[in-house]
């Protein structure tokens, strides 16, 4: 078995905006060799998310997070964002067969930018594994 | 790059006051360093009732929001928090270190009531040093 290791970093505007990843995820596997095996997908920080989201469901979950965890009721400044973040996960593991993620092309995969930020480098790592 | 990949398995016991909670992020990093893994993951797991492992800040007034939204959802009462923070996380490893950021901590969250000693399996995989 075999691991491959490789940083990207995404610029983000927020806040509650989905940047798809699906094609780096899948350009990078294509680039580790790999036909059998898992990809670990992580990212950087306390406030970002990873999410696997059926395609035309974007504003849907943003509305029912916002609704969930209000932007405004905390004791810590940003906490809203920090919540999502803990309560929806950093990182995310997909299976890969004959080389592909095993996840429906209906489906996208997505980090969630969740601060009020202009141009922010977010840095996400990739770790695959597999023969 | 690829290179064969290893796995290791080690067990960690906390002592807990019964509802709190602890960063183990420093645990965990031993655990990874006196192990050797250059490049990889680690899976932080908890087989206790009631308890969770999860990512978050650990600043005093963020864990308060966190109790509040958790006793808001009502978990805390019927003892089904673990069941919405999760049992585990992963956490990248790259050149023997934690992949978090500057305030992301691996917390050990205990809503049981019960004090005592509590254990964490740590199943270190990836890369590691010739020793």
């Amino acid at each position: 078995m075999k691991a491959y290791l490789k940083s990207i970093n995404i610029i983000t505007f927020g806040p509650m905006e989905l940047y798809p990843m699906r094609k780096i995820i899948e350009d990078t596997i294509a680039e580790s060799g790999v036909e059998i095996g898992s990809i670990l997908v992580s990212a950087e920080g306390a406030t970002p998310a990873l999410l696997i989201l059926e395609k035309g469901l974007e504003k849907s979950i943003i509305k029912l997070l916002e609704m969930f965890v209000p932007y405004t009721i905390w004791r810590h400044g940003n906490a809203y964002a920090h919540l999502i973040s803990t309560i929806l996960s950093t990182s995310l593991i997909i299976p890969i067969k004959d080389s592909k993620i095993v996840l429906d092309r209906d489906y996208e995969i997505y980090l969630l930018e969740t601060r009020a930020v202009y141009n922010h480098r977010r840095k996400v790592l990739i770790y695959i594994h597999g023969n | 790059m690829a290179k064969e990949i290893r796995i290791k398995m080690v067990k960690i016991v906390i002592e807990s006051n019964g509802y709190t909670a602890i960063d183990i992020t420093s645990y965990v990093n031993n655990a990874v360093k006196s192990q050797g893994l250059y490049n990889g993951f680690v899976h932080v797991f908890t087989s206790e009732k009631k308890c969770s492992v999860t990512l978050i800040e650990y600043e005093p007034e963020l864990l308060s929001d966190l109790e509040e939204f958790l006793k808001k959802i009502g978990c805390i009462d019927i003892g089904l928090c673990d069941a919405i923070v999760g049992k585990s996380v992963i956490v990248p490893i790259v050149n023997s270190t934690l992949f978090l950021g500057q305030f992301k901590r691996i917390v050990f969250i205990d809503t049981s009531n019960v004090a005592g000693e509590k254990g964490l399996v740590l199943t270190i995989e990836g890369i590691f040093k010739e020793h």
